[in-house]
């Protein structure tokens, strides 16, 4: 399961997920501290088929963690109450 | 044509030390300000923000690449500055030592702007950064000014001879 923030998902073209929700909450912070008030950030996640995986790229973004690049996935996306993960502390 | 830099960060501990690591370095200035305050800074032509961030305008992953994005009016009209620079994309293989890191986002950005400018009559003269989207906060803030202040004098005496 991949995570990214809904909120930056607009129009067609690649799509940065991360590999857990917290590297998808760090960014989140990030982008709510610089675009206060473009939220509300939810978290999504989506799942995909290896095959579908094979054709992403894998990259480093500094501070947040590894970021898998993908064109809009097809399957259906799951929209989180901005963390799937109560336990999740948030410092704004 | 040198770009001015201006550096934000809310900590004052952080502007303390960034200043003294950028010590005679004008060009680049350091502002106490949180970073949606640094969008309104007067005579801002670009901010800088990662590639993933910069999605809606259309950043690609490229890795070890600044690419130049005009923004758009949002929905209530309101306008960031002119354009984003959109970078700080690294290979898995590459070394996550945010010194490194810093070193390349900030000569990618100097050369992207470069570039924008020979081609553009728009040019891009005052780019903002926030110290978070440059992993700033992962090193010593003092170092970071001193690494900031070696790519902008390399970059432009380069430019220059």
């Amino acid at each position: 399961m991949r995570f990214r923030l809904g909120a930056t998902s607009s129009g067609p073209g690649t799509k940065g997920f991360w590999g857990s929700a917290e590297e998808a909450a760090t960014f989140s912070q990030k982008m709510f501290k610089t675009f206060p008030g473009e939220g509300p950030y939810t978290i999504t996640s989506t799942e995909v088929s290896n095959s579908f995986m094979r054709s992403a790229q894998y990259a480093n973004e500094p501070g947040i963690g590894q970021t898998i690049y993908v064109r809009p996935p097809p399957g259906p996306v799951k929209v989180f109450n901005f963390s799937p993960n109560a336990n999740l502390k948030f410092k704004f | 044509m040198q770009a001015n830099l201006i550096i934000c960060d809310e900590s004052e501990g952080t502007v303390d030390l960034l200043r003294e690591g950028l010590a005679g370095c004008e060009e680049v200035t350091v502002l106490r300000l949180k970073p949606d305050q640094l969008l309104r800074v007067e005579g801002l032509d670009a901010f800088y923000i990662s590639v993933t961030g910069a999605e809606r305008w259309g950043a690609q992953p490229i890795p070890h690449k600044a690419q130049i994005l005009r923004t758009e009016l949002d929905d209530e009209g309101k306008r960031y500055p002119s354009y984003v620079v959109a970078g700080g994309l690294f290979n898995l293989e590459d070394s996550s030592d945010p010194s490194f890191q810093l070193k390349v986002i900030m000569n990618t950005v100097l050369e992207a702007v470069d570039h924008f400018n020979v081609d553009n009559h728009d040019a891009i003269k005052k780019i903002g950064f926030w110290t978070q989207w440059l992993g700033i906060e992962r090193m010593d803030a003092r170092e970071a000014g001193e690494i900031i202040k070696s790519v902008y004098e390399a970059h432009y005496l380069f430019d220059e001879s």
